[in-house]
């Protein structure tokens, strides 16, 4: 029993020894262990809880819902209303202060601040007298009045809900209405940058994270769908104007959210305990022994936490954006952890820190570490990097070729040098992979030098020639007898320099580890954007492939799928449904809106959708690039379902597809809906599409700029039809089809010539029918500036990146913020440089956007010359004005708009007018500026959604009657022949070049310049130290030379009269010593003097008192003798050494501040401890003497490392410095610490003497450790008492 | 040393502890294309729909398929991509119910449409669902997959 309970006793005292210092870690880790039992719990009792009180649970969220909803409309509402007063206040007091009343109006209501409003301002009689450029509402005539005044309402338009109210303001007796309109919600979705999202549907659904619609009548009942919830929108006057529905919550999705929430929050527990864990491992990780341990378990741990992290999905789960999306990057790599930007971007940061760690490791190990002492363990290791290295190289290149490939994201495809933030996430990506493979590299470098040679990290040339030879034969091996290498022979060329230089740098210059990091961080990402640049060239090669696979796509199946599920689209959507059989309804709007939420806009297909009543005739419809039928009552038939009418050319393979159907209610036809495609090469990528009609979906001109592509389309050999301004000639269609083409695939490729330029092109053979269909699509080379552009836009966003982190990283290491003169020099020549070169690009661009205004404007001038000359021509031949504007359109093809007064009455592009896009009431500005200030013309920058264009007004006269005609940039693209896009191309990627040649040749400058005065502020520090053997070598001239040979002379000559002072001043001592003695002497040798001849007197006189004289003699004499005695006492005690300053100072801050007077002498100095601090009692003086003697003895024993360590030994602290100078012969050990022993030219060889003499006066003591050809070792021993 | 075995331990205890809660890991997958006439693939493509079942469906796949799904993905992608792009689309639109309403087995275009019922955010809805497939030598491939 008592054995029992002792075993017990010992092994509970064996464990709280063991893991004592982590009680506090283990108590948190129960903690977290705890909680995660906790959240389960209470996760279950809410759940129940939600299940007993579903009902009441479900009224109280509905009426949360309710109270969120109607707080957003009266949002809305009040910005309305004081909108509404701000603008009558605004009106009251500008008309009444101005004489031109109706220019202050028109000025006052077009401010940028109502932008957002539509305004109308009528007069008393109802009629319109002002509208702003926003206008959407329009009518002619205010009465009868849709609400009262102050009253707000919601206003339907043919493509927009408002938010609307009336007023009155009072001008000059009279009363004018104000028609203040919001827009909430628009009808019709565009996919283009252009296009302003307005929806109040869509910001609620997202606010109360429920399905909800919204009915803008204010006669609406709510819904009896059990499954949803109605309540009603009431306005300032507390009167019902619409009604919202929201699905009720369900129990389902409830308990799903809950159990969703908690297991998030588990997860970030269970986090948290890793990190915790992971704390805790700190001190075992840093007890390890070897740099391998230590590396492994640092990897380890991080590969776990990475784990973690991915199958938690974090922080991916808590991030909803495009960044999360894997379309825009993904790869299968590793189970999935780099599925999308964001997870390859957390993986990336873990890759990193281990890259990191490991170049750190081997760094030090180069320096510090042991060889291994097996042969075979250093050959094998040897063998294994070799092989590991060029199987690194095609890994980065794999992964840049995967960054490129397996994303939708194009780098360098648009112009913008700013990109959005998925890209700049990628661009952080690829820096980072570029990063960790080189640390990899550079360390691998650093093990192959350390295995071959042990000169630590000292240069040998021999060493780094022998690294480079190996790493460059294997890389070469590797690449020639690989099948599928990844890379070309320059990148592998540019790798391999610039490994190399690093690793050189690394090894012949010993600088702080910023200045590595530096380095490294600008060669990954030279390399990898060289990569990218490369690996895009060859995506835009494939996507040459997906433009040709577009063309085959759209057969007729797919066709007629598209058609008929539009159409069906428009019967079975509710809404669609009641407006359909509403009379009051703009079918053109009604057409409009459908087709732009269908694939029709989606993928830019010259199309329509119109809709007919029960007769055949139109009521209206939407077009672009294909004109329907405006009857059908021929093709009215028995027909129930989707029917197709091809008006294909099999010849020329043009696709044209119509699809009618009818709308049947209660078994009557109501209305019949016809919708149609017309696909052709030569219209393709929305060609014939205004700008604001555009869509960013089409794939097309996702994957390539269409400009830069020549498409031809063979049927049985034989051309029919093209896009783009060539066509190939007979030998070049000879040689598309004598090419080799791809057994499987059916394609191939070539290269083809048109004019100056070379054309990648890509053949793609099918079949239909019984036809062979030959599609060529072929794409120009890049040229040098698109090249230079391209690689400095992404090198430019790394390099802000890199400043990023060098800033972070030096923050935390300067404790104090001082700028050196070298960077005072350096950043005057930048400022100097830059400044004007950017002054001067600014200028050129601004210079170039001037004319380029100028250009469009004469441009537009001329087109409306034109079509002012012909108008007149056609309408004097013709007696309708339409007819001529139309022949006119037709002849010239210039779009162009006529209106008459304030009304628009011809339009080339009317369907834009027609479905209410564009407003057909002209520009108040124009109107006021032409009718009111008497210009003949205007020019003007105008809006659709936010594309602004520019449109030039002329008045006209036609007939003796006048008119306004307009012609603007919307409709009539520009022939424009500078282009700001190729400029700013040009632009950018020149002054990029010339920024990196100005930082690089200010850096060297100054450099160069501040390198002499650094070393001579490090000179003199060491002189105000004591070390009077300071000497700068130089190879300056001019005026740096004599004041270097100045410092120098003056040196020598302290030196010199240093050593004739202290001469003088010793022999000035000893005489003034002598001189104290012989007076210190005489003093007791005249009275024994003087009392001994008083004896020799008596004596001699016999007198009989010489007894009693002798005894005082004697006395006398004795007692001088006994004050001599004391005086050469005195001054033996003076002869001592000098009196001691002892304080209270950091060792290692002195042996640090020591360390950087030699800064710039060719001797690196590494200082380690096991303690950060040692604060000791001692003189500092003394001590700052010994040490810049020892490592002065260093340097000039040659050599140029010295490693100086402090360990604790109980009561002592012990200093070894151990250089690698060329060492003592054994000879001359034993007499070191000798007076006047020296093996140098110069010097007394006294410092060891002293050191030694004054060691031993503080119970401390230097030794010498050992000393070989290799190198020194000194050990000072001091006392050291813990403060 | 075995201190660090026992922070293991606990790590893997608190690990095991929400690793129930979470979806099985991703499995490897291996395409394999090679199949017999095209109904029996539209029927394997089909099946795979109903059961949002991404390894089986991503056989059918390359990279000269067009993909159109709801969520505004569109275009070509690697199978990398399509991979996980499936494998979102069908977390975040979980498939009740799905079946092809019209098949046409041409020889050199079959397509087939169906209409897809899934749910949303506790939210239920249709989508109308285009497949077509293409011969790429022995192969059947999907040429397009539109669900919108």
């Amino acid at each position: 029993m008592d054995n029992k309970s002792t075993i017990n006793k010992l092994n509970k005292s064996y464990l709280v020894k063991y893991f004592k210092g982590d009680g506090k870690v283990f108590s948190i880790v129960f903690f977290v262990l705890i909680l995660l039992i906790l959240t389960g719990i209470v996760a279950e009792e809410q759940i129940n809880s939600i299940k007993n009180n579903w009902k009441s649970f479900v009224t109280e969220e509905l009426n949360d819902m309710q109270i969120s909803v109607t707080e957003e409309f009266k949002i809305k509402e009040n910005f309305l209303i004081s909108t509404l007063n701000k603008l009558k206040s605004s009106l009251q007091s500008e008309l009444n202060k101005s004489d031109e009343t109706y220019k202050s109006l028109i000025k006052l209501i077009n401010q940028p601040g109502y932008d957002d409003f539509s305004i109308e301002i009528y007069a008393p009689n109802g009629k319109l007298v002002g509208w702003n450029k926003s206008s959407k509402v329009l009518h002619n005539e205010l009465f009868p009045l849709p609400a009262t005044t102050g009253e707000s309402f919601f206003l339907e338009k043919d493509l927009v809900y408002c938010y609307s109210i009336i007023d009155i303001f009072h001008f000059q007796n009279d009363e004018f209405f104000i028609f203040l309109s919001l827009p909430i919600e628009k009808k019709y979705k565009l996919n283009n940058k252009f296009y302003e999202k307005i929806s109040i549907t869509d910001l609620i659904t997202e606010k109360i994270q429920t399905s909800t619609s919204i009915d803008f009548n204010p006669f609406t009942s709510p819904t009896v769908d059990g499954r949803k919830y109605s309540f009603e929108i009431i306005n300032n006057k507390n009167k019902k104007i619409g009604l919202v529905t929201v699905d009720k919550p369900t129990i389902k999705s409830h308990i799903n959210n809950i159990k969703d929430f908690t297991s998030s929050v588990q997860s970030i527990i269970v986090l948290l305990g890793f990190v915790i864990i992971g704390s805790g491992l700190r001190k075992d990780y840093k007890n390890l022994k070897t740099y391998f341990a230590k590396f492994s378990f640092l990897l380890t741990y991080l590969i776990v936490f990475r784990i973690l992290l991915f199958v938690f999905s974090i922080p991916s789960k808590f991030i909803n954006s495009p960044i999360t999306i894997p379309a825009n990057f993904s790869s299968t790599f590793g189970f999935g952890i780099v599925k999308s930007p964001l997870e390859f971007f957390v993986t990336n940061i873990f890759v990193t820190i281990a890259a990191l760690q490991f170049f750190r490791y081997s760094l030090k190990y180069l320096r510090e570490g042991k060889r291994f002492k097996s042969k075979i363990i250093s050959f094998s290791l040897l063998i294994l990097i070799l092989v590991l290295f060029p199987l690194l190289l095609r890994a980065f290149a794999a992964s840049i070729q995967s960054v490129v490939f397996d994303s939708k994201l194009r780098y360098f495809k648009d112009f913008e040098i700013l990109p959005d933030f998925t890209v700049l996430i990628m661009h952080t990506n690829i820096l980072l992979l570029g990063v960790s493979f080189l640390f990899v590299l550079i360390g691998l470098c650093l093990l192959f030098k350390k295995i071959i040679s042990n000169n630590n990290d000292q240069f040998v040339l021999k060493d780094f020639l022998i690294v480079t030879s190996f790493i460059f034969i294997s890389s070469c091996i590797f690449y020639l007898s690989s099948k599928n290498p990844l890379y070309n022979i320059i990148n592998l060329a540019v790798f391999l320099l610039t490994i190399l230089i690093v690793f050189f740098i690394i090894n012949r210059y010993q600088t702080s580890r910023i200045k590595y990091y530096v380095i490294i961080l600008f060669a990954s990402s030279l390399n990898s954007v060289i990569l990218l640049n490369y690996f895009d060239t060859l995506r835009e090669r494939e996507s040459i492939k997906n433009v040709a696979f577009e063309i085959n796509r759209f057969n007729d199946q797919l066709i007629k799928f598209y058609l008929s599920d539009n159409i069906n689209q428009i019967y079975t959507n509710q809404s669609e449904q009641n407006l359909l059989l509403r009379k009051d309804i703009n079918f053109n709007s009604l057409a409009f809106i459908n087709w732009s939420r269908s694939n029709l806009h989606q993928e830019e297909l010259n199309s329509y959708i119109a809709i007919y009543d029960r007769n055949g005739k139109i009521l209206g419809g939407f077009r672009i690039g294909f004109d329907h039928k405006e009857n059908i009552k021929q093709l009215l038939g028995k027909f129930n379902d989707v029917i197709f009418l091809d008006e294909s050319n099999s010849d020329s393979l043009v696709k044209k597809i119509n699809a009618f159907s009818k709308y049947i209610e209660q078994g009557v036809t109501q209305l019949v809906v016809s919708s149609g495609i017309n696909f052709e090469v030569t219209k393709l990528g929305g060609l014939g599409f205004p700008e604001f009609l555009r869509s960013d979906l089409n794939i097309i001109n996702q994957y390539i700029n269409l400009e830069k592509v020549k498409i031809f389309q063979f049927k049985d050999r034989k051309l029919v039809q093209f896009y783009g301004d060539v066509y190939p000639n007979r030998e070049q269609i000879k040689h598309l089809f004598e090419l080799q083409l791809d057994s499987i695939y059916n394609d191939g490729w070539t290269k083809i010539k048109f004019g100056d330029e070379n054309y990648e092109a890509y053949i793609i053979k099918t079949f239909d029918d019984d036809s062979e269909i030959t599609n060529v699509v072929a794409v120009a080379d890049n040229k040098f500036s698109w090249s230079l552009f391209n690689f400095f836009k992404v090198f430019i966003i790394h390099s802000i990146f890199i400043f990023i982190i060098i800033s972070i990283l030096s923050f935390f290491r300067i404790k104090k913020l001082s700028i050196s003169f070298k960077s005072k020099l350096l950043f005057l020549f930048l400022f100097i440089s830059i400044l004007p070169i950017t002054f001067l690009g600014l200028y050129n661009r601004n210079i170039l956007d001037e004319r380029s205004s100028i250009n469009i404007k004469n441009e537009l001038k001329q087109k409306l010359l034109l079509v002012e000359t012909n108008l007149n021509s056609a309408f004097s031949q013709n007696s309708k004005l339409g007819e001529a504007a139309k022949k006119v359109y037709k002849s010239l093809n210039i779009s162009f708009n006529l209106f008459e007064e304030t009304n628009l009455i011809y339009t080339s592009d009317k369907q834009f007018y027609d479905v209410g896009l564009i407003n057909d009431k002209i520009n108040s500005l124009v109107y006021y500026n032409i009718n009111y200030d008497r210009f003949r013309e205007f020019y003007l920058t105008e809006k659709i959604e936010n594309y602004s264009f520019q449109s030039f007004y002329k008045i006209i006269r036609l007939k003796d009657k006048q008119y306004i005609l307009n012609v603007n940039q919307a409709f009539n693209k520009s022939n424009n022949v500078i282009s700001i896009s190729e400029f700013d191309i040009v632009l950018f990627g020149i002054y990029s070049l010339t920024l990196v040649i100005i930082i690089f040749s200010s850096t060297l400058l100054a450099n160069q310049i501040s390198s002499p005065i650094q070393r001579l502020t490090k000179a003199a520090e060491a002189l105000g130290r004591g070390d009077l053997n300071v000497k700068i070598e130089h190879n300056e001239k001019g005026e740096l030379k004599e004041l270097l040979d100045g410092f120098n002379k003056m040196t020598d000559e302290l030196k010199k009269n240093q050593i004739e002072l202290a001469e003088l001043e010793r022999e000035s001592a000893w005489k003034e010593m002598a001189k104290q003695v012989a007076h210190e002497i005489k003093n007791p040798l005249t009275p024994m003097k003087l009392t001994l001849q008083q004896l020799i007197f008596t004596f001699k006189e016999k007198r009989e008192d010489f007894d009693k004289l002798f005894d005082k003699v004697s006395s006398t004499i004795l007692s001088q003798i006994e004050n001599l005695n004391q005086i050469a006492s005195e001054f033996s005690r003076f002869a001592k050494m000098p009196s001691m300053n002892f304080e209270k100072f950091d060792l290692m801050i002195l042996l640090t501040e020591l360390s950087n007077i030699y800064l710039n002498e060719k001797i690196k100095i590494n200082i380690s401890a096991d303690s950060n601090e040692y604060v000791i009692e001692n003189d500092k003086n003394q001590l700052s003497r010994i040490f810049i003697n020892l490592i002065r003895n260093s340097i000039q024993a040659s050599g140029n490392l010295i490693n100086i360590l402090i360990k604790k030994s109980d009561k002592y602290l012990e200093i070894y410095f151990e250089d690698n100078g060329k060492g003592i012969s054994e000879e001359f050990r034993d007499k070191i610490f000798l007076e006047n022993f020296s093996t140098k030219k110069q010097g007394m060889g006294l410092g060891l003497k002293i050191a030694k003499k004054y060691l031993n006066s503080v119970n401390g003591d230097i030794i010498l450790v050992n000393s070989s050809q290799k190198g020194t070792t000194f050990k000072i021993i001091l006392p050291y008492g813990k403060e | 040393m075995i201190k660090i075995y026992v922070y293991i331990l606990l790590g893997l205890f608190l690990f095991n502890g929400t690793f129930a809660q979470n979806d099985k890991l991703i499995q490897n997958f291996k395409p394999n294309t090679k199949s017999d006439s095209n109904l029996i693939v539209i029927s394997e493509i089909e099946e795979s729909i109903k059961n949002s079942d991404v390894i089986k469906l991503a056989r059918f796949i390359n990279s000269k398929t067009y993909f159109s799904l709801m969520g505004n993905i569109n275009g070509y992608y690697t199978t990398n991509q399509a991979f996980y792009l499936l494998e979102d689309f069908f977390k975040v639109y979980k498939v009740q119910l799905f079946k092809f309403n019209q098949i046409n087995s041409f020889e050199n275009n079959p397509y087939a449409t169906g209409t897809l019922y899934y749910e949303n955010k506790g939210r239920r809805n249709k989508a109308q669902v285009y497949v077509s497939l293409k011969r790429v030598g022995e192969n059947w491939i999907i040429s397009q997959l539109s669900i919108n």
